[in-house]
């Protein structure tokens, strides 16, 4: 690791740099002529010093107006906002400090780098801006540039005209402007989403390193799920203006805790619900579902009934030719529908009663069309969600005389 | 290739024949020696150096003053919580249903130094302070009236080119500066103005060369004054004193001057704007300014522009077309008020004449315009012909060459001993030929670019499906190219419609426009009252033709139904 003077470290390893990010009830209405849309319906959350939080979400469900109220671009209807204990806005108090007196770093979508300066002197901007409250020399000045570029190594093209850059580059570059001043803050709305991508998977390691090392709290913004799930401390889902699901990755992955967390994240098989659950004990329910009586697991705080699901993800479910041994719970035969060969995995359908699971198993099984086989739910992978199918999402639900479902195994 | 002889012939022609007549003596109609004699008086001449002073001064401050005025008004429009920006913005774009002829006129009926009636109130409110004078204390004809007078009829134009230019910007670069810790006037200083400066300056550029062309504040104002500028000094030359070989040393001049700016700004000023574009996929509008207190006055000041724009002219020329004689505005006319001047308009046959010459024009020069430039973009954007470059630069000179210059080389060119038996001189047709070179530029440059929008397949498939040329122009590309093709047509039928700087100087008895009688009615006959009435029937006429044209574009827009 470098002595990198941004690195923010002191001699115990713990940071120097309070960053503690409290967001309070924020509520954000966007009116124009023909109507008022509440973008953002109530959202808290915090964000613990030096960890990466990224907010997860589909399109339009408010990621980037969240970020835009923390930044100070728009003014919450409702919100306190705190950053390192220092209120930012409160719509209770009427504090309200302008983006500009903020201190916080953060890099655009289209990363805004400005045309007529040249690399260097679009990271000086924030130090020239800043120059009462950053009491620097002019030298003092061009050594931060120096080291600043040298983080994102871009040393070698200071005096270039910013927008000669290739995308990879400008992307760099707009991230040494925002650390320039090394904020307590830094804000990311989607910055990879421009890349191509091959610099995309390349540069998601190079920020998470980064922010290793300088150790500063990061609020990322994307749609992006893999993104999600390889740079964060924390992930928030948010749906349509509200926060889903807060957690680390694999709880995110794991133990959504309503359907359309679970079918936002990554491929899933949902099974409703259709009785209210029989009998509970230390977190385990047995619920009735259209395949039949499930053990299950709650992450959800809400009771499960009719019109929540149960959830458990393709790679998860057992498939065997040979029943498994007596005793094992949420055992079914099914038939195999519609094995499709991928290389690495080979992915099945398989039909159970009028549902189709879809599962992907190890490429030695040879599965056919037809075959009889016996399938375990693990009673620790299934989970009960409040919730159920919405249009969103890539999870698996068909049913038997479904049209989308061509009947492939028909003509064999 | 016909639409390139075409070209050449309305075009080149004419051109080469005018610089040729500025070497030699005797008249357009005979021809005399070889001579320099015309370039030695133009260089010796007082007038020339007052127009040139004159005209630079003029060009220079309505340039200024008008991007001055649109830029204010474009910034508080686009960028700021001004109230009622809607309604500011039909304020704003009323003027140009106004043609500077009428423009000019009514700035005149306010502010001519004796009967103006601003001149009149003021000498009432001046008076108690030994004010005694018979006229002022404003005179309009002077630089500064014409000045006045242009910058804020100029404006428009500028203001839709400067919102366009304002929406170019991606938002997050000056969100970017707010978040590295400047503010708004900071921002303002180092990011927004340096990153508007190519387009700022592209747009006064554009500005100083369409001023440089403008013929009709000079006319009507300057000329009374006796301030001539370089267009009213070609009229002057030729058409007042019949010096034609002076007039076309004057008007070579004058292309020379024009052809050089307009290559400058279309191939320095233009490329260094494009470099600086910036947009972004984002569609909401950058935040706006905070005006706080200044909300209110910002709103006035739109009204005051709006007032001096269109109000005040509009409702005097009304006054003034209803009165039976124009005399000073005094509180006891209102009882003399009659719609007699009306009545007038419509029996009277030279009017009714003009007016049919005047319909007759518009529909063929911009059924010409824009058939010849729809041609000419087929040529230029899809064939893969030898010299369609040079097509493409011979279509482009018309940009460069003031509307005074097109008319005193169609006048030598069909006066000239070699086109003189044709006997077109005088009539309409080499009246409309003119106003077709006058208006290719334009029609040419919309033309190319629709036709660039047209992907190619769109015409292959038809080829691949056994359809020659002729079909696929017929049935493929004219169908899809139709909204552009009419909204061309109404933009250059009623240019031409209230054309005066190619028309006076081309005029005869025979072939007398609308535009042409009016003027007549103002300068010569001194008959302001017919004229305020037949310059509000126009103002009518266009007005409403920019509402349908507007309301046809929109629906060709809209759907294929
Ligand atoms: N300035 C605005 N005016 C009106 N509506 C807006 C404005 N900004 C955002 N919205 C609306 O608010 C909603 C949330 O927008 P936001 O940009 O926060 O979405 P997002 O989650 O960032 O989406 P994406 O992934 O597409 O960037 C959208 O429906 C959008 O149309
Ligand atoms: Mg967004």
């Amino acid at each position: 690791m470098s002595e990198s003077p941004l690195q923010g470290q002191d001699g115990s390893g713990a940071p120097v740099r309070p960053g503690q990010l409290t967001v309070r009830n924020l509520v954000k209405t966007f009116a124009s002529r023909q109507e008022t849309v509440q973008v953002i319906k109530d959202v808290s959350f915090t964000i613990e010093p030096g960890q990466f939080f990224t907010l997860l979400g589909p399109s339009g469900c408010g990621k980037s107006t969240t970020l835009r109220c923390i930044a100070g671009l728009e003014r919450g209807d409702r919100a306190h906002i705190a950053v390192s204990g220092r209120v930012l806005a409160d719509t209770d108090t009427g504090a309200f400090v302008p983006a500009s007196d903020r201190d916080f770093g953060m890099v655009f979508q289209s990363y805004a780098i400005w045309p007529h300066m040249t690399v260097a002197q679009n990271v000086a901007f924030p130090l020239h801006a800043n120059r009462r409250r950053h009491q620097l020399s002019r030298k003092e000045v061009g050594e931060r540039v120096e080291e600043a570029l040298a983080l994102v190594r871009l040393d070698q093209f200071g005096g270039r005209i910013a927008t000669k850059l290739s995308g990879g580059q400008q992307q760099r570059l707009a991230l040494a402007r925002a650390l320039v001043t090394r904020p307590d803050l830094l804000l990311l709305d989607e910055p990879l989403s421009n890349l191509d991508a091959g610099l995309r998977d390349h540069m998601r390691g190079e920020l998470r390193a980064m922010q290793l090392r300088t150790g500063v709290t990061t609020l990322y913004v994307t749609h992006d799920q893999s993104e999600a799930f390889s740079m964060s401390d924390v992930i928030a889902v948010m749906d349509a203006g509200v926060l889903a699901q807060q957690g680390a990755p694999r709880d995110i992955y794991w133990r959504p805790s309503t359907a359309f967390v679970a079918t936002f994240v990554g491929q899933t098989n949902l099974l409703s619900v259709v009785r209210p659950p029989l009998q509970a004990g230390s977190g385990i329910l047995s619920v009735e579902t259209t395949i039949g009586p499930l053990l299950v697991n709650v992450a959800s705080e809400r009771p499960i009934g009719p019109g929540d699901s149960v959830v458990i993800r393709p790679e998860d479910l057992q498939v065997t030719r040979e029943p498994p041994l007596d005793g094992r719970a949420n055992v079914f035969r099914g038939r195999v529908r519609r094995p499709t060969f991928l290389g690495e995995n080979i992915e099945l359908e398989i039909e159970i009663g009028s549902e189709l699971l879809m599962t992907r198993q190890h490429p030695r099984f040879a599965f056919g069309a037809g075959d009889e086989v016996y399938v375990e739910l693990p009673v620790d992978r299934c989970v009960a969600v409040s919730g159920a199918a919405a249009g969103v999402g890539s999870h698996i639900r068909g049913t038997i005389g479904d049209p989308a479902a061509p009947h492939t195994n028909a003509a064999q | 290739m016909a639409a390139a002889a075409v070209l050449i012939w309305i075009v080149v022609i004419p051109l080469i024949y005018l610089i040729v007549f500025s070497f030699r003596s005797g008249t357009a109609a005979a021809p005399g020696d070889w001579t320099l004699a015309n370039y030695a008086l133009v260089y010796t001449s007082k007038m020339t150096h007052a127009a040139l002073g004159n005209t630079l001064i003029y060009t220079l401050m309505v340039a200024t003053l008008s991007m001055a005025i649109a830029g204010g008004l474009a910034w508080l429009v686009e960028r700021t919580d001004m109230p009622y920006r809607g309604a500011a913005w039909v304020m704003i774009l009323l003027p140009i249903a106004m043609p500077g002829m009428l423009s000019s006129m009514a700035w005149i009926l306010l502010l001519g130094p004796r009967t103006g009636l601003i001149n009149v109130i003021l000498r009432g409110l001046l008076a108690p302070f030994g004010y005694d004078a018979p006229s002022g204390p404003i005179n309009i004809y002077s630089m500064e009236g014409m000045i006045f007078v242009e910058s804020v009829r100029g404006s428009t134009t500028l203001f839709l080119m400067l919102v366009a230019g304002f929406r170019l910007m991606d938002p997050a670069l000056e969100e970017a500066a707010s978040m590295s810790g400047a503010r708004t006037g900071y921002t303002l200083r180092k990011i927004t103005l340096p990153l508007m400066l190519p387009m700022l300056l592209a747009t006064w550029m554009y500005s100083f060369i369409g001023t440089l062309d403008d013929f009709e504040t000079p006319l009507l104002i300057g000329l009374p004054a006796q301030i001539f500028l370089l267009p009213t000094v070609i009229y002057f030359t030729a058409y007042l004193s019949s010096s034609w070989g002076l007039a076309a040393a004057y008007a070579t001049i004058f292309l020379l001057i024009s052809v050089v700016l307009v290559f400058v700004y279309h191939r320095v000023v233009l490329r260094r704007t494009s470099q600086f574009a910036t947009v972004s996929g984002k569609a909401y509008r950058p935040r706006q300014i905070e005006l706080g207190r200044m909300r209110w006055p910002a709103l006035g000041l739109v009204i005051l522009y709006f007032i001096l724009a269109v109000m005040l002219p509009l409702l005097i020329l009304v006054l003034a077309s209803l009165l039976p004689f124009y005399r000073v505005p005094a509180w006891d006319m209102f009882s003399e008020l009659t719609l007699m001047n009306y009545e007038q308009l419509f029996s009277n046959t030279r009017v009714l004449r003009a007016a049919g010459n005047s319909l007759w024009v518009s529909f063929w020069v911009a059924s010409g315009t824009m058939i010849l430039a729809f041609l000419l973009a087929w040529v230029i954007v899809r064939q893969r012909v030898p010299g369609r470059m040079i097509l493409d630069s011979i279509a482009f000179i018309p940009h460069a060459i003031p509307a005074v210059v097109v008319a005193v080389a169609m006048i030598m060119f069909y006066l000239s001993p070699a086109m003189q038996w044709t006997g077109l001189y005088g009539g309409l047709i080499v009246l409309s030929l003119a106003l077709v070179t006058r208006f290719i530029a334009f029609a040419s440059r919309t033309s190319n670019a629709a036709m660039t929008q047209i992907d190619a397949s769109l015409e292959e498939a038809a080829y691949v499906s056994g359809a020659r040329k002729a079909r696929v122009l017929a049935r493929i590309l004219f169908p899809l190219l139709l909204p552009t093709f009419v909204a061309g047509w109404i933009f250059v039928a009623a240019n031409a419609f209230r054309n005066l700087n190619v028309s006076l100087l081309l005029s005869t008895p025979q072939n007398e426009l609308i535009s042409v009688t009016l003027y007549d009615y103002w300068e010569r006959q001194a008959d302001f009252s017919m004229a305020s009435a037949l310059g509000v029937v126009l103002v009518v006429g266009l007005a409403a033709i920019t509402i349908l044209a507007r309301q046809l574009i929109a629906r060709g827009y809209s759907g294929n139904d």
